[in-house]
C-alpha cells in the first residue's frame, strides 16, 4: 500500500477524525487527504484509493463543497470498471447523490434520469453497457474544467464493429489491422451515426455468440449487414 | 458560406461596413471562406453575432488588463458587497443587488476578485452581454447569477459550457488547451480555457494573451517530470447561441 493510501485510509476510516471531519470539515485534514488521494491515484497509480476518492466526491457534494478536482483525479486513474463505484450511488437514498451519479455517468447513452424511482433500471443498463463496451473504450481526458458535459470515455465504434480491442490510452487497436479489416472499417466509417451504432452493437453481440456466424455476416455487403442487424435488434442501439 | 433569408451572400457586401474594425472583418472573411454554412433569418441576426463576438473579444482583452487574480476554487475571492462567496469557491449575486452593477464591479474593483480560467470565461460573457444589451434587459434576464465555471450556468448561456468539434473557428469562440501530463498536485493547470481573439491569438486567465505556442509553453511548465506529452489546442469550441440572443435583444 502506498504511503499516501495509508494516510488517506487512516484519515478516512479513523472514526474520531472522520467525526470531526463530518461535523466540522476541518480544512487541514480535508486538503491533506485530497492531496494524498491525488498523489496516490495519479502519481503512483494506486487504484486501491479509488473507492475512497468516490466516497469523498459524494461526501463533498452533499456538503456543497468543491469536488471537481477529485472528480478529475478519479477519471484520470483511467480505470473504467471504477465507474461501478459511481453507479452504486444511483441507488442512494440521498437525491443529491443520485443527481451527481447521473451527471458523472451522463456520457453513457443508457443513463437517463427520467427512469423514475427504480434505480435498478439505469444501474443494470450501465452494467451491461460497461461489459459490452469495455474492450473498445478510449480515455479522452475530458473534464468539467473543459466542458459542461465531459465524455471521459468514448467507444471506438469501428474497433467495436471489427471486434478488435483498443488501447484505453490511445484509442488505437492493439493488434494491427489486416487489409480486409481496413476495407471493412472504411466502409463502416462512411455510414451515418445511427447505422454505426447499430452495426457495432450487433457485431459485438454475435461475435460473442458465434464466431463462424459473425465472420459470415461481416463479410457480406454493408447494406446486407445493416438489414440483418435491423432484423435482429432493430433500431434500439 | 453566409446565407441570409435563404440567399447566399458574399462577404464583400459587408466588409466595407467594417473598414476600421479588424475583428468583424476577420469574422466575415472566415465565414465567407469557411467550410461551415452560416445561415441567418435576417441581416440583423448576422450583425448581432458580429457585435457580440466583438464584445466578447473586447471583454477578454479588458479582463487581461484588469487585476483579476488567478486563484483556484479553494482560494477564490470576490467583493462581498455584491457577491456571496460559496463553500465551493463560486460567487452568487446577492439579493437586492442589480446584476449589471455586480458584473461591472468585477472590472471596477478587479483587485478584489480572484478565480480560475473557466469562471473567467463566464465573466467575459456576462460583461460582453452587458455591453450589447441594455442595462434594463440585462437585469431582467439575469436576476440571479452564480459564477462557477459551467456548473450553474444560466440557460441563456448554456452553449458556452459545451465544446463541440467544428468546421471553422472564429474570434469570440471559447477554445481549450489540454495539458495531459499535468502534475497531479496542479489540477488547475490540467488545461486552459481561452477566448479566440482572432489573428491566431488567445486570452486565457492565468496566462494572459498569446498565440498557441505561448499558451502551450506556459502550460508545459506545469507537467510532471519526464512528461512525454505536450499541451495542445483541442479541435473544438464552445459558441453562444447568437440567434437566440439576437431574438432576445429584439
Amino acid at each position: 500500500m502506498s504511503h499516501f493510501l495509508e494516510v488517506v485510509t487512516i484519515i478516512y476510516y479513523d472514526s474520531s477524525i472522520k467525526s470531526e471531519w463530518g461535523d466540522y470539515m476541518y480544512k487541514g485534514y480535508e486538503d491533506y487527504s485530497e492531496i494524498a488521494a491525488i498523489l496516490s491515484a495519479r502519481g503512483y497509480k494506486d487504484k486501491k484509493i479509488l473507492p475512497i476518492i468516490v466516497d469523498l466526491i459524494f461526501l463533498k457534494n452533499r456538503r456543497g463543497l468543491f469536488n471537481h478536482d477529485l472528480i478529475w483525479i478519479f477519471f484520470e486513474a483511467i480505470e473504467p470498471y471504477s465507474l461501478m463505484l459511481v453507479a452504486n450511488y444511483l441507488g442512494s437514498k440521498d437525491p443529491e447523490d443520485v443527481k451527481l451519479a447521473n451527471k458523472l455517468l451522463e456520457f453513457v447513452p443508457c443513463i437517463n434520469m427520467s427512469r423514475g424511482n427504480d434505480y435498478q433500471i439505469p444501474y443494470m443498463a450501465f452494467v451491461y453497457w460497461l461489459h459490452e463496451n469495455y474492450p473498445f473504450l478510449y480515455f479522452t481526458g475530458e473534464s468539467f474544467q473543459r466542458t459542461s458535459k465531459p465524455m471521459p470515455y468514448r467507444v471506438i465504434l469501428d474497433a467495436k464493429y471489427l471486434c478488435k480491442k483498443v488501447s484505453l490510452y490511445t484509442g488505437e487497436v492493439l493488434i494491427p489491422l489486416t487489409e480486409q479489416d481496413k476495407l471493412l472499417a472504411n466502409n463502416f466509417n462512411n455510414l451515418d451515426e445511427d447505422n454505426k451504432l447499430l452495426l457495432s452493437k450487433f457485431s459485438a453481440r454475435i461475435h460473442k455468440e458465434n464466431l463462424f456466424i459473425w465472420n459470415s455476416w461481416i463479410n457480406r455487403p454493408i447494406a446486407k449487414q445493416i438489414s440483418i442487424a435491423k432484423g435482429r435488434i432493430g433500431g434500439d442501439s | 458560406m453566409i446565407i441570409i433569408s435563404k440567399g447566399i451572400v458574399k462577404a464583400t457586401a459587408f466588409i466595407k461596413e467594417y473598414k476600421s474594425s479588424r475583428i468583424e472583418r476577420e469574422i466575415i472573411s472566415k465565414m465567407d471562406l469557411g467550410k461551415e454554412v452560416y445561415e441567418y433569418n435576417s441581416v440583423d441576426q448576422l450583425y448581432f453575432e458580429l457585435k457580440m463576438r466583438k464584445a466578447i473579444v473586447h471583454s477578454a482583452i479588458k479582463l487581461n488588463k484588469s487585476h483579476l487574480a488567478f486563484k483556484t476554487f479553494n482560494e477564490s475571492k470576490c467583493n462581498e458587497t455584491y457577491w456571496k462567496h460559496t463553500e465551493e469557491g463560486g460567487f452568487i449575486l446577492k439579493k437586492r443587488i442589480m446584476a449589471s452593477e455586480a458584473i461591472r464591479d468585477i472590472s471596477l474593483n478587479s483587485y478584489k476578485y480572484g478565480t480560475e480560467c473557466s469562471t473567467a470565461m463566464i465573466i467575459i460573457y456576462y460583461q460582453a452581454l452587458l455591453d450589447v444589451f441594455t442595462e434594463e434587459l440585462f437585469n431582467e434576464l439575469f436576476p440571479k447569477i452564480h459564477l462557477m465555471n459551467w456548473h450553474y450556468i444560466d440557460d441563456i448561456l448554456e452553449e458556452a459550457g459545451f465544446l463541440i468539434k467544428r468546421k471553422d473557428y472564429l474570434p469570440g469562440d471559447r477554445r481549450y488547451f489540454a495539458n495531459p501530463d499535468v502534475k497531479p498536485t496542479k489540477p488547475e493547470w490540467q488545461g486552459e480555457n481561452v477566448i479566440d481573439l482572432g489573428k491566431g491569438m488567445y486570452f486565457g486567465h492565468g496566462i494572459g494573451i498569446g498565440d498557441s505556442d505561448e499558451i502551450i509553453y506556459a502550460l508545459n511548465k506545469y507537467r510532471v517530470e519526464g512528461a512525454r506529452r505536450i499541451a495542445y489546442l483541442v479541435d473544438s469550441a464552445a459558441v453562444l447561441d447568437f440567434k437566440k440572443l439576437a431574438n432576445i435583444a429584439n
